[in-house]
């Protein structure tokens, strides 16, 4: 008997409340563990009964796809016989022993997603707008004197500058320079105009009335991407994020979110993708180290739909801007990697002109995909500038509705 | 007693109408802290009545009230959500 995750790809309440348990109860599945608003169950059986109740499913027009169960219980065993968790340490995989370092010119980050590319075009983001939503941005750094950024608080009794040093990191990573006044260069999109939303305080927590409030400037001042390096460790949905996150779209602009840092692989705990990455409509993006294997901390896909990892970027020793006297540190997260896939999409939507879910298919199209790696752990793969990146593909997938 | 924070969504063909929609929210005692018209989102406070157990948000019977307004999709309670300190070495 093996454990299977069991998802009915419908949003018809009648199937989820009352149809699926019914079909699971009928063919002695049992129904302890479904969730009836996201439609998912987790159910014990042999995988050819799963095949014939799939069958049964779709001859009834209610689809149903199902997957070995991977989050719901800590993998104990650290070297099992799972194939799908990938053994912890770098050494694991033959296949791939990239081994990025940084160098006097660029980051390992930014020789991963193939920066070259983007400077060989010039293409540097220029006229997009990127907000970043964190713990606010240090103006004052100077390796950003030449630029336009836009601050607000949305903390009330705190102004907008950093005392924490993570905004200005990821600002850094997703928006700084090509090339720096000491040390590499570290950020992706080096001409983007800058909107930096504090929205976490000083000591590193906000709400959802403050990032939704940040989400909302940031609309209003016509961000085409919006970097999200936050996040809560809860599996449910959020709702108020599955709107945010479609009316976003509606209105060109990508919302790109941290998928959370509650993994401990190496101890056989895979983690799972916390809010607001969690919810459809947000893309989440999974942390690799230099030798683009996924992170020990870095969370892996729930099942329901949008609980997904959609993508993966540098997240591990990220070189990048910190407010004074330091200047620069290296750390690592999820929340490192997410600005970097945030200054891609703005290299893309400033060379392609594509915006909201188009722009998304497009990052995911042109990903790298990671030979080796568990789609349930980064997702598409690496997110790269395109070999050509002024060229949209005509083949654009389906659009949210 | 302590405030707690709502985020209202405001329906899709009721985005147009959204300070009707706020009006009818401040009758039913929601105190309007921001009016998101951007998303069509409306985030706000009460002030919990002092129950000794955090209660499931869509629970309470403010949720109700809220999301009997005409207008309005869903009334969520907010979640907090933190980053590491400065010295960590994940983030």
């Amino acid at each position: 008997m093996n454990r299977f995750v069991v998802t009915f790809d419908t949003s018809d309440p009648q199937i989820l409340e009352r149809d699926a348990p019914g079909l699971l109860s009928a063919q002695g599945f049992s129904t302890d563990i479904y969730f009836p608003r996201l439609g998912v169950g987790v159910v014990d059986g042999e995988p050819g009964a799963l095949e014939a109740f799939s069958g049964l499913c779709r001859e009834r027009r209610q689809p149903m796809s199902y997957s070995p169960e991977l989050t719901y219980y800590a993998i104990t065993e650290p070297a099992g016989g799972h194939g799908s968790a990938p053994a912890p340490g770098p050494i694991s995989t033959p296949a791939q022993l990239a081994e990025f370092v940084d160098t006097e010119e660029l980051t390992w980050g930014l020789q991963a997603v193939q920066i070259q590319r983007a400077q060989e075009q010039d293409v540097t983001g220029a006229g997009i707008r990127v907000a970043v939503l964190d713990t606010g941005f240090f103006a004052a750094h100077p390796d950003f004197t030449s630029r336009r950024v836009v601050s607000e608080s949305f903390i009330s009794g705190e102004g907008p500058e950093d005392v924490h040093g993570h905004g200005t990191h990821c600002i850094g990573s997703a928006c700084g320079p090509w090339d720096a006044k000491a040390g590499p260069g570290y950020g992706v999109a080096s001409g983007v105009e800058i909107f930096s939303a504090k929205v976490l305080g000083e000591d590193g927590s906000g709400s959802d009335t403050s990032i939704l409030a940040g989400i909302d400037w940031a609309l209003q001042n016509g961000c085409q991407v919006i970097s999200m390096s936050l996040g809560a460790d809860v599996r449910e949905v959020h709702p108020p994020y599955v709107t945010a996150g479609r009316r976003a779209l509606e209105q060109g602009s990508l919302l790109v979110a941290a998928a959370g840092n509650n993994a401990g692989r190496s101890a056989g705990n895979p983690g799972f993708v916390g809010a607001p990455a969690n919810s459809p409509y947000v893309m989440a993006v999974a942390a690799l180290d230099s030798s683009l294997q996924v992170a020990d901390f870095s969370a892996r896909s729930l099942p329901h739909d949008g609980g997904e990892v959609d993508i993966a970027g540098p997240g591990v020793d990220i070189y990048s801007s910190w407010p004074s006297p330091e200047l620069h540190r290296s750390i690592s997260g999820t929340s490192m990697a997410t600005p970097h896939v945030s200054g891609l999409a703005a290299l893309v939507a400033a060379s392609t002109g594509l915006r909201g879910q188009e722009l998304w298919d497009q990052l995911i199209r042109t990903a790298s995909p990671l030979e080796g790696a568990d789609p349930a752990d980064v997702g598409a793969g690496l997110a790269v500038v395109p070999e050509d990146v002024s060229a949209a593909s005509t083949d654009v997938g389906g659009s949210a509705s | 007693m302590s405030a707690k924070q709502w985020i209202i969504t405001v329906e899709d063909d009721h985005q147009d109408g959204i300070d009707q929609v706020v009006a009818e929210l401040e009758s039913a005692g929601l105190v309007v802290d921001r009016v998101l018209r951007s998303l069509g989102q409306i985030t706000g406070h009460t002030e919990d009545a002092g129950a000794e157990d955090e209660v499931d948000a869509a629970m309470a019977p403010e949720a109700q009230v809220f999301s009997s307004v005409i207008g309005v999709a869903s009334a969520d309670g907010a979640q907090r959500h933190s980053i590491a300190p400065p010295d960590a070495e994940v983030q």
